[in-house]
């Protein structure tokens, strides 16, 4: 369906661009509002302080776009595999130093902004984001997931079940649909363009509110957004446009 | 051809991110027994010479109680320095059934142990305690409480008895996740004005019917008690105060058993006729799991338990006499079969003579 909306945009007109982006870097921030979180299996971990905490989400993070371009505003959608990491406690580890416990999951993001280009004329455009991210579904995979059979050595099968029983935990709690609220800050070279975009959820996080557990508060999300446009781009255009004039 | 590089690159990405749902993995589960004495009492005695009748349960990872009678029976001993058993009688019984009860709990604050079992360190106290409540059924009432070297000695984690479990949760996590284990003057810690504490609260705020009060005790020297020690077994006889304990199997650098501490201990749960349970597998707090799933029915009633029926005689002239007032704590042993090999499960329980 987007790949038939794309090729009529195209047609229709060079103000419609559309290419790939993809998010190679994240950085989230989770509050609770309990000190503990309280786990299926009896067991409880003390919830982090919250604090923004960088990931490798992973390489499946990546979609397409549609963008509407005017001189100064763009219009911007589309629909991206999101890997989504937040850190959320911490463990000892007889094993290991002590670590951050995460939990992941993946949803189809489909955000809406508005970019407000500041320098219009120059190769560097830089870009003033605002709008809304919309985040559908979850998946419990990502991309790391297929290497984690290859850990299966020692007592690393019940690490691992530990963790994805808890993970699996947390997942459960979120909500599968959610509206985030979307800033962001970037630049735009020809037919590139690299957004820092920070998401704050509007709506509530948990699927279900436990009066006897720790439920989520706020989620932040800042995402490093590189897109690649692959319609024709500016510098096509304008060694277009003076072809024709100077002919 | 640079778009169809574009398009390449778009199922390179997607490949990654396949949505199928993770493969199920199974959880290891060793084989593990969770044993302990539930009551025991001397029926008769002469001079070198007791009838002592010890109730007990064996309870496995399945819960499933498939041992078998013939098994048990055969490698059963009660053998110790000071005496030796021979095995009279021995069947299986059921409790009588008391119906709903409630159930104060004490944590000896330094009980809280953790285990690395799966690589993870966590609180074994926390899980014994959340699995217990959570298994408990619904009409039965808790009183949550932790005793450490403060003043007062005694917290409760709640203003007074509830059935709502899910209630203790969290408090539970605050204060056994927030204990800072001390150092020095372990001793200081007062284990039985902490008892007579919670039983004055038993009394004052517990339903009248099948009381409960069940120590989790770390086996730790704790000198310091300005409590007459009978005076404590007298009040839990006179409320009708069941007085169990659940002791860990000791493994920490200073834990050492202090004769005077576990001897009261003992006589509560022997007077009171509440269940005396060492873990076994200190590291991995397994067997704890096993009989936090299976305590409720134990304050129930309606259980099902063996019973053991022992001839006990001095092992040599050393042994006190079988006069009132004689006390021992010894130890029922039990073989039984932990995946391929035999294991020997050591219960400990006392045998004495009011």
């Amino acid at each position: 369906m987007i790949f038939s909306f794309v090729s009529a945009a195209v047609i229709n007109g060079q103000t419609f661009h559309f290419g790939i982006q993809y998010m190679p870097l994240q950085a989230t921030r989770i509050s609770f509002d309990q000190n503990y979180i309280i786990f299926d299996d009896y067991t409880a971990l003390k919830t982090l302080n919250p604090a923004f905490r960088i990931s490798l989400p992973s390489l499946s993070n990546s979609g397409l776009f549609l963008r509407y371009d005017t001189r100064q505003i763009a219009l911007q959608t589309g629909a991206n595999f999101q890997n989504n990491v937040y850190f959320f406690s911490e463990k000892s580890s007889y094993y290991s130093p002590d670590s951050y416990v995460s939990f992941f999951y993946s949803s189809v993001d489909i955000p809406l902004t508005a970019a407000f280009t500041l320098r219009p004329d120059g190769k560097v455009k830089y870009r003033i984001l605002a709008g809304v991210n919309t985040k559908l579904f979850k998946f419990k995979r990502n991309y790391y997931s297929v290497f984690e059979k290859r850990w299966n050595y020692f007592n690393y099968s019940e690490v691992i079940a530990s963790d994805k029983n808890k993970r699996e935990f947390m997942v459960a709690k979120i909500n599968p649909i959610m509206l985030y609220a979307r800033a962001g800050l970037g630049i735009k070279y020809y037919n590139i363009t690299a957004d820092l975009c920070i998401d704050k959820n509007l709506t509530n996080m948990n699927k279900q509110v436990d009066k006897y557990n720790a439920n989520f508060v706020d989620s932040y999300q800042i995402n490093l957004i590189l897109g690649f446009q692959i319609s024709p781009g500016d510098l096509k255009n304008k060694t277009r446009e003076l072809k024709i004039a100077k002919e | 051809m640079k778009n169809a590089i574009y398009y390449i690159l778009i199922l390179i990405f997607w490949s990654g991110g396949s949505c199928t749902p993770l493969e199920e993995e199974t959880q290891w589960i060793s084989q593990s027994f969770s044993c302990g004495v539930l009551s025991s009492e001397v029926t008769g005695y002469i001079n070198e010479e007791i009838t002592l009748k010890v109730r007990f349960f064996i309870l496995d990872k399945e819960e499933s109680d498939q041992l078998t009678k013939r098994s048990i029976e055969n490698s059963l001993i009660i053998q110790s320095l000071d005496v030796i058993g021979s095995l009279l009688d021995f069947r299986e019984v059921t409790t009588p059934y008391s119906g709903n009860y409630s159930c104060g709990v004490l944590i000896d604050e330094i009980f809280n142990l953790y285990s690395y079992d799966t690589g993870e360190k966590f609180s074994i106290t926390d899980v014994f305690l959340r699995k217990y409540l959570k298994n408990a059924g619904a009409d039965n009432s808790f009183l949550i409480s932790g005793f450490k070297k403060n003043t007062p000695p005694v917290s409760f984690i709640s203003t007074g008895y509830t059935t709502k479990v899910q209630e203790l949760d969290l408090p539970i996590a605050e204060i056994l996740n927030n204990v800072i284990r001390p150092t020095q003057r372990l001793d200081s810690i007062p284990l039985l004005e902490s008892i007579d504490i919670l039983l004055e609260k038993i009394k004052q705020s517990a339903p009248p019917e099948n009381k409960n009060l069940l120590i989790l005790y770390s086996g730790n020297k704790y000198y310091h008690n300005n409590i007459v020690k009978d005076s404590i077994i007298s009040k839990a006889l006179r409320e009708g105060t069941r007085v169990s304990t659940i002791m860990n199997a000791g493994g920490d650098y200073y834990v050492n058993y202090d004769l005077n501490n576990e001897d009261i201990i003992y006589k509560l749960a022997i007077e009171t006729g509440g269940l005396i349970y060492k873990s076994s597998d200190y590291l991995g707090g397994k067997d704890l799991y096993i009989l936090a799933s299976r305590l409720g029915n134990i304050f129930e009633g309606n259980f099902r338990c063996f019973e053991s029926t022992w001839k006990i005689v001095p092992y040599d002239k050393s042994t006190d006499p079988f006069i009132p007032g004689f006390f021992l704590k010894t130890e029922l042993q039990v073989e039984l079969q932990t995946g391929y090999d035999n294991n020997t499960f050591s219960l400990p329980f006392g045998i004495y003579i009011r």
